[in-house]
């Protein structure tokens, strides 16, 4: 990185902190600080709510996803919308009705204490394991790229996220997304602006999307019903669905973004306008990478993308044989532009014939390039010293670096600051008031002054901040610790929306029924995963959020009707709770 | 009724109307018009360019 880079990154990560630190000064009881002013409008809770779900992963491996496998993870997103929709009907109401701080204090007021706590432990193990990934997973990338010290840059984006967290709050991380979320789309937009202008003279954007679809690259939809298939329009519209309104309705970073709104008509806005815009947004991320990939067909890439480990490579014993392949490369790349230019004259020229044959010739180029890529992989996975990693979370850093003029590749890397420190600000945010409200305040520490509360959100902040520093610094050591934090989010998340769902819609349901169905359909849900992994079941991951929740919701209906529990009037001990939050704030 | 009572009662008015469409309902309309299109227009474009 150049100087200017420098400016840039440095200029654009102080700006969107002290702006946010100034927009939250003033935070000096719990409820600020925790719910936060309540006057924020639609458009800040939509982007509020995109930031954290978008990390900074989502900005740097999508385009890879899309050069490496096409546009089909799109098909993820299909179900957002009528999430959107379920929750801003019906769920965000009755979180208003009630005035909770947490998701989690309404199913005290629903069942008990005890299905309350078990949910809210069930999202500070899950949350407080993601927060340290969301810093790890970036952090490694950038220490590969541009030989940055890993424990450095890990510490660096933990302490600026700790510093404006604790110091305003949910205000503070609201009002830092927002800027977060224009730097991202700007220098997303502009990086995709210079790769069709890098494009050759004579390949035009129409002739780029077509080599993009005659190379499989443009697969958007696909209607085949098949279980093992992560992405196609049933498993994003039935198993997506469910999981964005687990994870949009039930998990406490984003319930406590959409509940710091003005009104609950500007909290219902701000989640349809995630809705509206979620799907748009993912497309032109995916579809950058789509270009990056007709891009790479004019200008050699490297035979591998992660660069350190290509060093690491030529350390070992196995250069000679890497350098061969990259020899074999170039001769290929070469072949294929003078076969995919024939391709689109053929095209052009409209002869099914020629076009038939210029497309098997494309192919034979295409082919031998994999071939080529897997041999390299092979030779990596034969050098103990390189780490796994995914090739396709390097492909954008990689361009980023290598074609963007000075002061932007500045402003990309804050693109991927500012991803990774809004979705860890949520999160840390999160998890303190989880802490504070459904624990602490609830069972550990009753009828305290509001400033001993206020304490006690500021240093569980840092606490989870810790706590995901410290885990971001050994997740190194695990190879697979990725992989393990993302199943136990697929694993857990149904039976989290069961009992939510339950909650909502069935009323005869009581706590013991529920409690019971919920323990035995997470049972159940782990023993499927278990079976799947087995390789006895085909079944992907996605499926689990719709089987953990039909489940629990069946066996909690099963058990109501064998349990026959009475039909009582619950108190809304929350509501009392609540009642002695606001009451302390004149203290 | 106090100011605080008074806030809290303005936030969950359910009565409040979106900025468009009139109604909640056909607001949720038109976003799940939106769903089936954009499904539909990626096929389209899947169809065109395979």
């Amino acid at each position: 990185m150049r100087s200017i880079d420098w400016i840039v990154l440095i200029g654009t990560l102080s700006y969107i902190i002290l702006y946010g630190l100034w927009k939250s000064k003033g935070v000096n009881n719990t409820k600020d600080f925790l719910l936060g002013k309540q006057e924020l409008k639609w458009w800040t809770i939509g982007l509020s709510i995109i930031a954290t779900q978008a990390s900074a992963i989502t900005f740097l491996s999508t385009p890879g996803q899309a050069f490496e496998d096409g546009m089909r993870f799109i098909q993820f997103y299909l179900g957002m919308p009528l999430a959107m929709v379920i929750l801003a009907a019906f769920v965000v109401p009755l979180y208003y009705k009630y005035e909770v701080y947490t998701a989690y204090q309404y199913l005290e007021s629903r069942f008990d204490l005890r299905t309350r706590q078990l949910a809210a432990a069930l999202f500070l193990i899950q949350r407080g394991l993601a927060a340290g990934i969301v810093i790890y997973a970036p952090a490694i990338i950038l220490s590969n790229i541009l030989s940055w010290n890993l424990e450095l840059t890990i510490l660096l984006m933990g302490a600026m996220v700790i510093l404006y967290t604790v110091s305003g709050g949910t205000d503070a991380v609201s009002q830092t997304q927002k800027q977060q979320m224009i730097v991202i789309l700007s220098g997303m937009f502009i990086a995709f602006l210079i790769m069709v202008n890098l494009l050759p003279d004579d390949i035009s954007f129409g002739s780029a999307l077509t080599i993009a679809g005659e190379m499989d690259k443009l697969n958007v939809i696909d209607f085949e019903f098949d279980l093992s298939n992560r992405y196609n329009v049933w498993s994003g519209l039935l198993g997506g669905t469910f999981l964005f309104l687990s994870y949009f309705g039930t998990d406490q970073s984003q319930v406590q973004r959409y509940l710091s709104g003005k009104s609950l008509k500007e909290s219902r806005l701000g989640l349809i306008f995630n809705g509206l815009f979620k799907v748009p947004m993912q497309f032109m991320i995916l579809l950058i990478g789509a270009i990056m990939f007709v891009f790479y067909q004019f200008n050699q890439p490297p035979l591998h993308f992660n660069k350190n480990s290509v060093n690491q490579i030529r350390l070992s014993e196995y250069k000679e044989a890497y350098e061969k392949l990259e020899e074999r490369q170039t001769i290929v790349f070469n072949q294929k532009q003078v076969h995919i230019r024939n391709f689109l004259d053929a095209k052009s020229g409209g002869d099914g014939k020629d076009i038939q044959q210029a497309r098997m010739v494309l192919d034979k180029s295409r082919e031998e390039e994999t071939k080529l890529r897997t041999q390299a992989k092979e030779i990596m996975g034969q050098v103990k010293s390189i780490k796994k990693a995914r090739e396709a979370d390097y492909v954008f850093i990689t361009f980023i670096l290598t074609y963007l003029p000075p002061g932007l590749v500045g402003l990309l890397i804050a693109v991927i600051f500012s991803a990774a420190m809004s979705t860890t600000a949520s999160e840390l945010n999160a998890l303190a008031t989880t802490t504070t409200i459904d624990f602490y305040q609830r069972s550990w520490a009753k009828n305290k002054e509001d400033k001993h509360y206020l304490f006690a959100s500021k240093g569980f902040t840092i606490l989870w901040g810790l706590i995901a520093l410290s885990f971001a610094m050994v997740a190194g050591a695990f190879d697979n610790l990725i992989e393990a934090v993302n199943i136990v989010g697929s694993v857990f998340y149904g039976a989290i929306l069961g009992i939510f769902l339950t909650a909502f819609f069935l009323p005869y349901i009581r706590a013991k029924a529920i409690f019971m169905g919920a323990l035995i359909g997470e049972i159940l849900v782990i023993t499927v995963f278990v079976l799947d992994k087995m390789e006895k079941l085909n079944i992907a991951y996605l499926w689990l959020n719709l089987i953990g929740c039909i489940l629990v919701i069946l066996l909690a209906a099963g058990f109501q009707f064998l349990l026959k529990e009475p039909k009582v009037n619950v108190p809304l001990k929350n509501k009392i709770d609540q009642e002695d939050i606001l009451d302390s704030d004149e203290v | 009724m106090s100011p605080k009572e008074n806030q809290i009662k303005d936030r969950a008015t359910f009565e409040d109307r979106p900025p468009f469409f009139n109604t909640w309902n056909g607001l949720y309309l038109f976003v799940l018009a939106f769903q089936i299109i954009i499904i539909f227009v990626f096929y389209l474009f899947t169809k065109y360019y395979a």
